[in-house]
């Protein structure tokens, strides 16, 4: 009896002591529940499996890679498993690990949201990037740079704008806006006398924006702008126009 | 009985690993149905924003950059990824080369065409990247790294010889994981923009290649 429980308690120990090694402050070992799972040696679809984790056994999450976990088995193995396979593990609670991703409920309480747009402006390729903070799901404000490069002259634009979603939960969710900035013309060095117009504007427009997945959100907009270029040699405000498309990442 | 118990524990301390004890109490345990310890179970909540994720990739890059008409000169490049999935990625990236002299300025050895400052080139640009052959290289017989394949397209802005051009480019790169925080690159492109420089409008084709190191975080 006393030999087999040391056989017992000799057997178990290392096992056991490696199942609370892979347990570091803060992590939580999840155990198996799909007959196995598979280790690759790459946070892709493309990558070898190199390894298999059979059922029960615990793992820890070392770290993620877009839909990919770097996970260690009890053993030491350290390797890649997809999100899909990770959800299917158990908290030690017995629940399915949940791995929570935006939703479109994320999407529509977003607060900040970062993007990269571009067009025509005028006749000219415009490139833009933008940061927005949302206020209520109605309303935002955005801080606009672009750049627009044209055959003749380029131009720096900076704006502010407010924008108005008037059906915030539709797909395609329209939006109005209005904005104030400042542009900079610069004439192309082959020109012969280039000098550079520094001008007030403002702007009107519409567009939409719709939620492509995850933290992506797609735009399209419209707008017009009023250059105040009048003084005393020329009488007429400029009029430009603008289309831009663009993605967004929200936070 | 109790001796039996002491003899264990005993044991277990000359083993000298606290952690081994908790299991022989256990194991003992389930021989005797006996509680010697009563369990001190901690709920552990599973907090998923602690999970370190890292889908952003810094680049520091060198290389050449072949300026149409203006010879080859050397670039640096400082580049940021974000991957999107594990095929798709967003790039955003700086640039600053400059050009050196046209044949016509050397053979002639007249006035040059561009100031010092018109020769400085700098250039930003905005891409969108697709892994499209990843896999592993072998290094001897017993190690190996991840690799791949990607190819990149994307629009920018190129400022050089006094002005602002808009650009687009396309390219092929491979990325060499030598672990999961450090990258080798290396990576060629084409510059595509059009110039005016010498009066008759051209497209002008600039061949970019670098070699660099990523960190992933």
């Amino acid at each position: 009896m006393r030999l087999l429980a040391l056989l017992v308690t000799v057997c178990c120990m290392p096992l056991s002591a490696m199942a609370q090694q892979i347990v570091e402050d803060g992590q939580v070992a999840l155990s198996i529940a799909d007959p196995f799972i598979d280790l690759r040696s790459g946070a892709g679809s493309g990558y070898p499996i190199f390894y298999v984790i059979d059922r029960g056994e615990k793992i820890v999450i070392l770290k993620r890679k877009t839909e990919w976990f770097k996970i260690r088995a009890e053993d030491g193995k350290e390797g890649w498993a997809s999100k899909l396979q990770m959800q299917k593990t158990l908290l030690p609670s017995g629940q399915n690990l949940q791995i929570n991703e935006a939703t479109i409920q994320s999407y529509l309480e977003r607060q900040w949201e970062i993007g990269v747009t571009s067009g025509q402006f005028q006749k000219a390729p415009v490139i833009s990037l933008y940061g927005a903070y949302s206020f209520t799901e109605n309303m935002s404000s955005e801080v606009t740079l672009a750049q627009s490069i044209g055959n003749v002259s380029s131009s720096n634009l900076v704006k502010v704008n407010v924008l108005m979603f008037p059906f915030p939960e539709w797909q395609y969710s329209p939006f109005f806006t209005l904005g104030l900035g400042n542009i900079k013309v610069k004439p192309n060095a082959t020109l012969i006398n280039p000098a550079d117009k520094n001008n007030r504007m403002s702007q009107i427009g519409l567009g939409f924006k719709t939620w492509l997945s995850r933290r992506f959100i797609l735009r399209f907009e419209i707008n017009d702008y009023v250059i105040f270029s009048a003084n005393n040699d020329k009488d007429e405000n400029e009029d430009l126009s603008e289309w831009k498309l663009g993605f967004a990442i929200f936070f | 009985m109790e001796t039996w118990f002491r003899y264990l524990f005993l044991i277990s301390l000359l083993l000298g690993f606290s952690g081994n004890s908790v299991v022989f109490a256990q194991s003992a345990d389930n021989q005797d149905d006996e509680v010697l310890i009563q369990p001190d179970v901690k709920r552990t909540d599973f907090d998923e924003s602690k999970i370190n994720t890292d889908d952003f990739e810094l680049l520091f890059t060198f290389g050449f950059l072949s300026i149409e008409d203006f010879g080859v000169n050397s670039l640096l490049a400082l580049k940021i990824n974000y991957y999107v999935d594990e095929n798709i990625f967003v790039q955003a990236a700086i640039g600053q080369s400059s050009g050196g002299e046209t044949s016509y300025e050397i053979l002639t050895g007249g006035a040059p065409l561009l100031t010092e400052d018109e020769r400085d080139l700098s250039y930003y640009n905005i891409n969108l990247g697709y892994n499209l052959l990843p896999g592993e290289a072998f290094l001897g017989d017993s190690v190996a790294y991840n690799t791949a394949l990607y190819i990149t397209a994307g629009i920018g802005n190129t400022d050089f010889a006094g002005d602002e051009r808009f650009t687009f480019n396309y390219g092929v790169g491979y990325r060499f994981l030598l672990s999961d925080t450090f990258t080798i690159y290396s990576d060629f492109r084409n510059n595509v923009f059009d110039m005016d420089t010498f009066g008759r409008e051209k497209t002008a084709n600039n061949l970019e290649f670098t070699v660099g190191i990523g960190l992933i975080f």
